[in-house]
C-alpha cells in the first residue's frame, strides 16, 4: 500500500475513535471525500522494462505479475478514498479530489454541501500524501517550489519571513468526520466547532506562480464568508496557507488585507502557517490546518507561526510570531490555494 | 435541494476521435468507429485505440512553448473549453469573472519515469547512479504535466475564469460528479455559468495493464479511447434546454457482489427527479469492470433493456470524458429529438419520445454515480 494510504487509514480510524464512532455504527447515509496527489510510482516497478538489449514495454508487459499491486504503477489516485471504504464498509458516495494543494480543502468544503444538501448524515474527509519520493520531488524542483537553501537547518520553513525561500515538502494525513447536527447531538458526540462556509476561485493568472495581488484566494474568502453567512469582521483568526515561497506570502497578504479591508479588519486578525511546523503536506495540507482552525475556534488557542524572525515588509499582517496565544474566536478561516491558482477556503464557526 | 433544477444544461462541445462537432458525430454513430493503431507496440495487449488528433490551440493565443509543457489531455480539455466558450460568447473569449470550473479528470497524465529515463541509464551501461540519471532526464516541465489539475490552471488562466472550481478524478463517476456539482455552484449562486468537462486517460503503454488489473483478468480487453467533452451550465439559457433532474452517488468495494445498490440508486434519483421508469427514455452507461458491476447493471437495467445504450462501443474507454460524452449526447438527443439505440452490434437513431434520459456511470473500484436528464415539467 502506498504511504499516503497508510496515512490517511491511520488519520481516518483516529479521526472516527476520536468522534466516538465504530466503523460498524456509522450511519448507512455515510460518504467519503478525500484529497490526494499524484500516486507515488516506485522506480523498481519501472526497472522491469529492462532486459539485456534496453527498457521495453513488452518486457514490463511479461512480468507484470511481478509488479506490485498497491503501488502507484498500477493504482489511481483515488487508492485512498476506495480503501477507506472497503475497510470502513461505506457504501455512501465516495469522491476523490484532484486540486494540487487544494486537493483536501475541496474534499472538506464539498463534504460538508453533501450533509447541506442531504445527500448524506455523515462524511468523512481530508486528504493523504507523500511527495517524499525522487520522480515527484525531482519535477517539484525542476519547478523551483521547494527551497534549496541550506542556511537555517530545520528552520527552514520560514512562512513571512524576509528570508524564506520555497516550501519545505513534507508527508502525512489528515481526517475530519462531518456530521450532521442533529445525528451529532442524538448520539451526544463531542462537537468541536461548525464548517459553515466553502469558498474556492481560480486565479486565472499563470500555470507557475500565483496572482500577485492573491485574486483567486480574495474570492474564495469572500465566497466562503458569504456561504458561511459570515461578516468579515466576525472572523478572528486565518490558518494562512503560508508556504514559505517567495511569492505565495506576499500575494496571501495582499489577499487577506483586500478581503478584511473594511475597518482595517485586517489589522485585528491573527494569521498563522502551519506549515512552519508540519512542512507542505501537499495534496493533503488543507485538512491538518482545517483540523488546527478547528482546534483554534474549540479552544481559543492560536498556535504560532515558527521561524518568523526577520518579517518581509511586503508581509505586514499579525502572524502570531514565535508562541501561541490565546484568543477567543467566533469565526476563523482556513486557506489552501493550489498549483495553477486553484484556490479553496473553508469557514469555521465556533459552535454554542 | 430542488434549486438544482432551475439549472440549464446546454452547448455540448466534444473532441474525440470520431470528430470535433456534434453535427459529424452524431451523424458517424451509426457506423462502427474502426479503432486505429495504438502509440504502443503492437504486440502489447489492446494494440488499438481510438485517437483524437491533436488538438489547435493557436486560435487560443496559447503560446507555443506553454503548449510544449502540456500533455495531450491538457490540450483537449483546452480545446473543448475554448470551443464552449467559443460556442457561447464569441466576442468575449477572455474575461469571465463570475464562471465556473468543474471538471472530471484522469489520475495522472504523465507516467514517471519514463521509458526515456530507462534508455538512457541503458545506454550508459547502468554506470551512472540511477537517482543522477533519473534528475538528469526528467522533463523540465514534469511537475506541471504529472499534476492532472494542471488542466484546469490553463483553462482558467487562458479563458480569464475567476469562479469557482473543483476536478473529480479518476473515473467515469468522477466525470459525473464534476456535473452534478458544477449545477450545484449554479443553483446556489456561487456563480452564474459552469463551465463543466472532463478529459479521457493517457494513451501510453501502462493504460493495457491498469485495464487488466481493474478488470481482475488478464489482458486489457476494452479498447481505449481519447476525448474531452464539454457543457455549460447556466442559470440564465432557453427555457426549454435540459436541467438536471436528479442524481445519487454510492461505491461498493470491488471485490463483493453489488447487490442492489444500483437499484437502489436509480429509484434514489428517479425519487429525487419526480419521475418514474415509464418516464425514461434513454439509458447511457459505461462499460462495467468487473463481473459484479455487469450483473449489477443487467439486474438493475432489466426493465430499460431496450433503451440502453453502451457508449464505449462507439468512442472506446475515455475514463472521466465518458460522463459529459453522455450528457453531451443526452442534449443532442433531446435537441433533435432523437436517440442512438443498439439491435446487436448496430446502432440506430430512433425518435425520443420520453421526457428524459438515465445516466449510469461506473469505476472499476466500485464508485458508481448515476444522474437524470430531462426537461422539468414542474
Amino acid at each position: 500500500m502506498e504511504k499516503r494510504t497508510r496515512f490517511g487509514l491511520a488519520a481516518a480510524l483516529e479521526a472516527l475513535a476520536d468522534a466516538g464512532l465504530v466503523p460498524a455504527e456509522l450511519p448507512l447515509r455515510s460518504g467519503i471525500a478525500m484529497g490526494s496527489g499524484v500516486p507515488e510510482r516506485d522506480p523498481a516497478d519501472m526497472h522491469l522494462a529492462l532486459g539485456p538489449n534496453g527498457p521495453d514495454w513488452r518486457l514490463l508487459h511479461q512480468r507484470a505479475a511481478e509488479l506490485n499491486p498497491n503501488s502507484g504503477l498500477l493504482n489511481s489516485n483515488d487508492h485512498l478514498s476506495m480503501s477507506l471504504a472497503q475497510v470502513l464498509g461505506i457504501n455512501g458516495p465516495n469522491l476523490n479530489f484532484s486540486t494540487a494543494c487544494a486537493g483536501a480543502t475541496h474534499a472538506i468544503g464539498h463534504g460538508m454541501r453533501m450533509i447541506r444538501r442531504g445527500e448524506c448524515d455523515l462524511m468523512i474527509v481530508g486528504g493523504a500524501d507523500s511527495v517524499l519520493n525522487l520522480p515527484t520531488m525531482i519535477g517539484l524542483h525542476l519547478l523551483g517550489a521547494p527551497s534549496t537553501a541550506e542556511r537555517f537547518g530545520d528552520r527552514l520553513c520560514r512562512p513571512f519571513d524576509r528570508d524564506r525561500s520555497g516550501f519545505v515538502a513534507a508527508e502525512g494525513a489528515g481526517v475530519l468526520i462531518l456530521e450532521r447536527e442533529a445525528h451529532a447531538q442524538r448520539r451526544g458526540a463531542q462537537i468541536y466547532a461548525e464548517i459553515a462556509g466553502f469558498g474556492s476561485g481560480m486565479d486565472a493568472y499563470r500555470i507557475s506562480a500565483p496572482h500577485p495581488e492573491g485574486l483567486g484566494a480574495r474570492l474564495a474568502m469572500q465566497r466562503a464568508l458569504r456561504d458561511a453567512r459570515l461578516d468579515p469582521a466576525d472572523v478572528g483568526h486565518i490558518n494562512a496557507h503560508g508556504t514559505s515561497t517567495p511569492l505565495n506570502d506576499p500575494a496571501e497578504t495582499l489577499a487577506i488585507s483586500t478581503t478584511f479591508a473594511n475597518g482595517d479588519h485586517y489589522r485585528r486578525l491573527s494569521v498563522t502557517a502551519n506549515k512552519s511546523m508540519l512542512g507542505h503536506l501537499i495534496a493533503a495540507a488543507g485538512a491538518p490546518e482545517c483540523i488546527a482552525t478547528v482546534l483554534s475556534v474549540a479552544d481559543g488557542i492560536v498556535p504560532p507561526t515558527l521561524n518568523l524572525e526577520n518579517p518581509d515588509p511586503s508581509c505586514y499582517l499579525d502572524y502570531v510570531p514565535g508562541s501561541a496565544r490565546r484568543q477567543a474566536l467566533r469565526a476563523a478561516l482556513s486557506n489552501s490555494f493550489g498549483f495553477g491558482g486553484l484556490n479553496a477556503v473553508i469557514a469555521v464557526k465556533a459552535y454554542d | 435541494m430542488s434549486g438544482f433544477r432551475t439549472v440549464k444544461l446546454h452547448l455540448p462541445q466534444l473532441h474525440c476521435a470520431m470528430g470535433d462537432d456534434w453535427e459529424n458525430v452524431w451523424a458517424a454513430l451509426g457506423s462502427p468507429a474502426v479503432p486505429g493503431p495504438a502509440p504502443w507496440p503492437d504486440e502489447l495487449a489492446a494494440a488499438s485505440a481510438h485517437v483524437a488528433r491533436e488538438p489547435e490551440l493557436a486560435p487560443y493565443g496559447v503560446d507555443r512553448k506553454l503548449v510544449r509543457t502540456m500533455e495531450k489531455q491538457a490540450r483537449m480539455a483546452l480545446v473543448g473549453a475554448g470551443r464552449l466558450l467559443e460556442a457561447w460568447r464569441p466576442d468575449h473569449l477572455a474575461d469571465r469573472p463570475e464562471t465556473g470550473l468543474f471538471m472530471g479528470l484522469p489520475t495522472i497524465d504523465e507516467p514517471l519515469p519514463s521509458l526515456a529515463v530507462l534508455e538512457s541509464w541503458h545506454a550508459a551501461g547502468g554506470r551512472d547512479d540511477w537517482n543522477t540519471t533519473l534528475m538528469r532526464e526528467t522533463q523540465p516541465f514534469s511537475g506541471l504535466s504529472l499534476l492532472n489539475s494542471s488542466a484546469c490552471a490553463h483553462i482558467a488562466a487562458t479563458f480569464g475564469l475567476n469562479g469557482p472550481m473543483a476536478a473529480y478524478s479518476p473515473f467515469a463517476d468522477a466525470g459525473l460528479s464534476a456535473v452534478i456539482d458544477g449545477v450545484h455552484a449554479v443553483a446556489e449562486a456561487e456563480c452564474s455559468h459552469a463551465v463543466i468537462g472532463a478529459v479521457s486517460t493517457k494513451l501510453d503503454p501502462l493504460l493495457p495493464l491498469q485495464h487488466a488489473h481493474w478488470e481482475g483478468r488478464a489482458g486489457g480487453l476494452r479498447v481505449p479511447g481519447e476525448a474531452s467533452a464539454f457543457l455549460l451550465a447556466s442559470a440564465d439559457a432557453g427555457r426549454n434546454d435540459p436541467v438536471l433532474l436528479g442524481y445519487a452517488r454510492g461505491c461498493h468495494p470491488l471485490r463483493d457482489d453489488h447487490g442492489d445498490m444500483l437499484v437502489d440508486l436509480i429509484a434514489q434519483t428517479l425519487e429525487m427527479g419526480r419521475c418514474t421508469p415509464t418516464d425514461v427514455g434513454w439509458v447511457l452507461s459505461n462499460q462495467p469492470w468487473q463481473a459484479a458491476h455487469k450483473e449489477s447493471l443487467h439486474r438493475a437495467l432489466f426493465a430499460f433493456a431496450p433503451l440502453h445504450l453502451p457508449i464505449e462501443a462507439r468512442f472506446g474507454y475515455v475514463g472521466p470524458a465518458a460522463a459529459t460524452l453522455a450528457v453531451g449526447l443526452v442534449l443532442e438527443g433531446m435537441r433533435r429529438q432523437r436517440r442512438w439505440l443498439t439491435h446487436g452490434a448496430r446502432w440506430e437513431a430512433l425518435p425520443m419520445d420520453a421526457s428524459c434520459a438515465l445516466l449510469v456511470m461506473y469505476s472499476p473500484m466500485g464508485q458508481i454515480a448515476v444522474a437524470l436528464i430531462g426537461r422539468d415539467r414542474s
